[in-house]
C-alpha cells in the first residue's frame, strides 16, 4: 500500500471517529438527561403522593376550606405533572407503570369528590373513615408505582451512563491504535527521507557510484529508483564532459602553438602592453631584434624605462587615447631610439584588445621598420632634385639660345629648324617640371598654400601665357566665368593645372578650332572645365587617361609632342588639393576635362 | 609711353646665359651689368645700388641667399627677380621670406620673357 493511501486512510478514519465520537456524546448526554428527568419526575410524583396523603389526613382530621383547597390544588398539580411528563415514559416497562399511575390518579376523582362531599355534609366518622381508608389504599398503590417508576428511571440512567462510558473507552482505544499506526508510518517515511538525504549528499560530494538501497514499491521506492537513474546520468555526463574538455584543451594548445609560431616569425615587431599601467606583457622576436633588448628585459617595464622622458610621455599619451575606442590608430611614421641600430623610423598601428565585457585589457602594437624605405624615399627625392637641376642647366642654355636665334632674321629653312628645336626644348622643360612635381607629391614635399582666388583673373592670366600658341593655330578662345566666383586653393598649383589643360586643348585641336574655359559653382563645389573641338579620345582609352605616360592611340602619330605625364601631374595635383578630375570626350568631336574642387576648405 | 630706364644688375655664373640676357635686354633703354658670383654682387650693391637685381641662387663661394641676406642687412629695397633652376618649395619659401618680387625657373621660360618682367618691376625713372 502506498504511503499516500496509508496517510489518507489514517486521516479519514480519524475524522470519521471524531465525528462519531462527538455525535455519540451528544446522543448519550441526551439519553442520560432524559433518564434523569424521568427520575426527577418519578421522585416528584412520589413526594406529591406523600404530601397528598398528609393533606388528606389533615383535611379529614381538621376539615377546613383552606385544607380542602390545598389538597385539591395538589391533586390537580399532580395530574398536570403527569400530563406533562407523558413523553418521558413512552417506553416499556416504564410506560405501563406510568399508565397505571395516571389512571389511578385520575380514577381517584370520584372518591375525592365523595369524601369532600361527605366532609362538607358532616357525615359520620365511619363513612369518612371508610372513604379515607379506600383512598389510603389507593395512595399506597400509587406510591408503590411511583417508587417503581423512580427505580426504573434510575436503572435507565445508570445503563445510559455505563454505555456512554464504554463507548468512549472503545473509541479512545481505536484512536490510540490509529495514532500509533500513524506514528510508525511517519517514522518509516522520515527514515526513508533520511536515507535519501544522506545519499544525495554523498553524490553531491562526488561519489557518483553510490546508489540508493530502497526498493519498496511505494513512493519512496519510486523516488529512490529515480534518484539512482539521476546518479547514473550524472556519472555519464560527467564522463563525456571530461572527455570534451580534454579534446578542447588539445585543440586550444595546438592553436596556441600555431599562433605563437606565427607571432614569433612575423618580421614586424609585435608587442602588447597591459591596459592598466601600460607595461609590456609580450614581445616577439622581431621586437627584440629591433629594440636590441631581450624580451625578459622588456616585460614588466614601460616606455618610461627605455626612452627619454619626453618621448616616453608622448607615447603614453597616445596609448591612452588608443584605449578609449575600438579604432585602429595608424601612426605613419615615428622615430625611435634603439639600443643597437641607432635611430629607426617605424610605421606603427595600435589597437586596444577588450575582454568579454568590453573593457580594455591590452594595447596591441604592430610596428614596421620603414627606415630603409624612408632612406630610399629620401634618396630618390634627392636624386630627382639633383637630376632635375643637372638637366635644367644645359637645357636653359639650349632653350634661351634657340629663343634668341628665333628673334634674329633667319632664312626660312633655318628659322624652321630653330623654332622646331625650341619647341622640343620647351617640351623637355615641361616634362622635367612635371616629373619633379609628381616626385614632390609622392614624397609629400609639396605644401599647397590655399588662398581665396578670383577665378576670372586666374583664368585670364593663364590664357595670356598661351596667347602666342593660340594665335599660331588661329584658335578661338572663350571664357565663361561669373565675375565674383572665387575658389580657395593654391594659386600656383591651380595655374599649373589650368595651364596644362589649356596646352593640351590647343595641341590637340586642329587649326581654326575653338576652346572654351568655363567655371561655375555647383552646390558645395566649383567646376572648372576646358572644352575643345579637337581630336577627342577614343572611348575605350578614356579610363586610362590619367595614368602615367598615357598617350591616346589617336595622337601618338601626330606631330604634336606629348609624353603622357602632363595629365597625370594634373590628376595628382587635383587629388592633393582635395578635388577631382573627369573627362568626357568623343573622337573627332572634342574633349572636355573638368576639375572639381570644394568651394571652401 | 614713359621710357623705362635704369640700371639692372645681373648676378649669374653661366656666362653663356648672361650673353643672351645682355643681348635681349640691351635692345631696350636700360643699362645692364653682369657679375658672376655673390661677392661681386655684394660689392656692386654696396658701391652703387642698382635699380633692379636679376639673381641666380647657385653661384660659387657666395650664393644668391648670401646676397639677399646682405641686402636685408643693408636695408636695400630695389626689386629682386630670382632666376634659378631650383624649384623646391624650400628655396621658394626662403626667397619669399626675403620679399623677392618674383621667382622664375629659368628652364621653364624663354629669354624673351625677361623684358616684360623687367618692365613690370623696374621703378619708373
Amino acid at each position: 500500500m502506498t504511503i499516500r493511501t496509508q496517510l489518507r486512510a489514517t486521516t479519514i478514519a480519524t475524522a470519521v471517529l471524531i465525528l462519531v465520537f462527538i455525535g455519540t456524546i451528544f446522543f448519550s448526554s441526551a439519553v442520560v438527561r432524559k433518564a434523569y428527568d424521568r427520575q426527577r419526575v418519578a421522585q416528584q410524583i412520589t413526594e406529591r403522593s406523600f404530601q397528598s396523603l398528609l393533606l388528606r389526613y389533615e383535611y379529614v382530621q381538621h376539615p377546613s376550606e383552606r385544607a380542602k383547597v390545598q389538597w385539591i390544588n395538589l391533586y390537580e398539580a399532580q395530574l398536570r405533572l403527569l400530563e406533562e411528563s407523558e413523553t418521558l415514559f413512552k417506553r416499556e416497562p416504564a410506560h405501563s407503570v406510568y399508565e397505571e399511575l395516571r389512571s389511578s390518579i385520575e380514577n381517584k376523582e370520584p372518591l375525592f369528590s365523595e369524601l369532600i362531599r361527605n366532609v362538607d355534609l358532616g357525615a359520620s366518622d365511619t363513612i369518612i373513615q371508610e372513604l379515607n381508608n379506600q383512598l389510603s389504599m389507593r395512595s399506597q398503590a400509587r406510591i408503590a408505582q411511583a417508587l417503581r417508576l423512580s427505580e426504573l428511571s434510575h436503572d435507565d440512567a445508570t445503563a445510559a451512563a455505563r454505555n456512554l462510558f464504554a463507548f468512549v473507552t472503545f473509541v479512545g482505544l481505536i484512536v490510540f491504535i490509529i495514532s500509533t499506526g500513524s506514528y510508525f508510518v511517519s517514522t518509516k517515511i522520515a527514515a526513508s527521507f533520511h536515507i535519501l538525504g544522506s545519499g544525495a549528499k554523498k553524490i553531491a560530494e562526488g561519489d557518483l557510484e553510490y546508489r540508493f538501497p530502497i526498493h519498496s514499491s511505494d513512493e519512496i521506492g519510486e523516488l529512490s529508483r529515480l534518484f539512482n537513474m539521476m546518479a547514473t546520468e550524472l556519472a555519464k555526463s560527467q564522463g563525456s564532459l571530461e572527455q570534451r574538455v580534454r579534446q578542447r584543451t588539445k585543440e586550444l594548445s595546438s592553436l596556441n602553438r600555431f599562433l605563437d609560431a606565427m607571432i614569433e616569425n612575423i618580421p614586424n615587431m609585435i608587442f602588447m602592453k597591459d591596459a592598466k599601467d601600460l607595461k609590456f606583457v609580450r614581445f616577439n622576436k622581431a621586437g627584440e631584434d629591433l629594440l636590441g633588448y631581450k624580451r625578459e628585459d622588456l616585460i614588466g617595464k614601460s616606455d618610461l624605462d627605455f626612452f627619454p622622458a619626453d618621448q616616453a610621455e608622448a607615447f603614453i599619451k597616445k596609448d591612452r587615447k588608443v584605449l578609449l575606442s575600438d579604432a585602429v590608430v595608424d601612426i605613419p611614421e615615428e622615430p625611435i631610439q634603439t639600443r643597437l641600430k641607432g635611430e629607426r623610423w617605424l610605421h606603427t598601428r595600435k589597437v586596444r584588445v577588450c575582454d568579454e565585457h568590453g573593457e580594455p585589457v591590452y594595447l596591441l602594437g604592430i610596428s614596421e621598420d620603414i627606415t630603409e624605405y624612408k632612406r630610399t624615399d629620401m634618396a630618390k627625392s634627392e636624386f630627382v632634385s639633383l637630376a632635375s637641376h643637372q638637366l635644367r642647366t644645359p637645357l636653359t642654355e639650349i632653350r634661351w639660345a634657340l629663343s634668341s636665334l628665333s628673334h634674329d632674321a633667319l632664312p626660312k629653312e633655318q628659322l624652321h629648324l630653330v623654332t622646331t628645336a625650341l619647341g622640343a626644348a620647351s617640351h623637355m622643360a615641361e616634362t622635367i617640371k612635371a616629373m619633379l612635381t609628381i616626385s614632390h607629391i609622392e614624397t609629400q614635399e609639396i605644401h599647397p598654400e590655399p588662398a581665396t582666388l578670383k577665378l576670372s583673373e586666374v583664368i585670364a592670366s593663364t590664357l595670356q601665357l598661351h596667347e602666342m600658341h593660340r594665335e599660331k593655330k588661329s584658335l578661338k578662345v572663350t571664357t565663361d566665368c561669373p565675375e565674383g566666383l572665387t575658389l580657395q586653393t593654391d594659386e600656383q598649383l591651380l595655374k599649373e593645372m589650368l595651364s596644362n589643360l589649356i596646352t593640351n586643348a590647343y595641341k590637340y585641336t586642329p587649326d581654326g578650332g575653338s576652346v572654351r574655359v568655363k567655371a561655375e559653382k555647383r552646390g558645395q563645389h566649383v567646376e572648372i572645365s576646358v572644352t575643345d573641338t579637337g581630336l577627342g579620345i577614343p572611348a575605350a582609352e578614356q579610363s586610362r587617361l590619367f595614368t602615367k605616360f598615357f598617350r591616346a592611340s589617336n595622337v601618338v602619330s601626330t606631330k604634336e609632342e606629348g609624353n603622357g605625364i602632363g595629365l597625370y601631374m594634373v590628376y595628382a595635383l587635383s587629388k592633393l588639393l582635395g578635388g577631382a578630375i573627369t573627362c568626357s570626350s568623343e573622337e573627332h568631336k572634342g574633349t572636355t576635362i573638368t576639375l572639381t574642387f570644394p568651394s571652401a576648405l | 609711353m614713359t621710357a623705362v630706364t635704369g640700371h639692372i644688375l645681373i648676378a649669374e655664373d653661366d656666362t653663356f646665359l648672361t650673353e643672351i640676357m645682355q643681348k635681349s635686354l640691351g635692345s631696350h633703354n636700360v643699362r645692364v651689368s653682369v657679375v658672376q658670383d655673390g661677392q661681386a654682387a655684394i660689392d656692386v650693391i654696396t658701391a652703387t645700388p642698382p635699380d633692379m637685381l636679376l639673381l641666380d641662387l647657385l653661384m660659387p663661394q657666395v650664393d644668391g641667399f648670401a646676397v639677399l641676406e646682405h641686402m636685408k642687412a643693408m636695408n636695400h629695397s630695389f626689386p629682386v627677380i630670382v632666376l634659378s633652376n631650383l624649384s623646391d618649395d624650400v628655396h621658394k619659401k626662403k626667397c619669399a621670406a626675403f620679399n623677392v618680387s618674383e621667382y622664375f625657373v629659368k628652364s621653364d621660360m624663354n629669354e624673351d620673357q625677361l623684358w616684360p618682367i623687367v618692365q613690370k618691376y623696374l621703378p619708373a625713372a
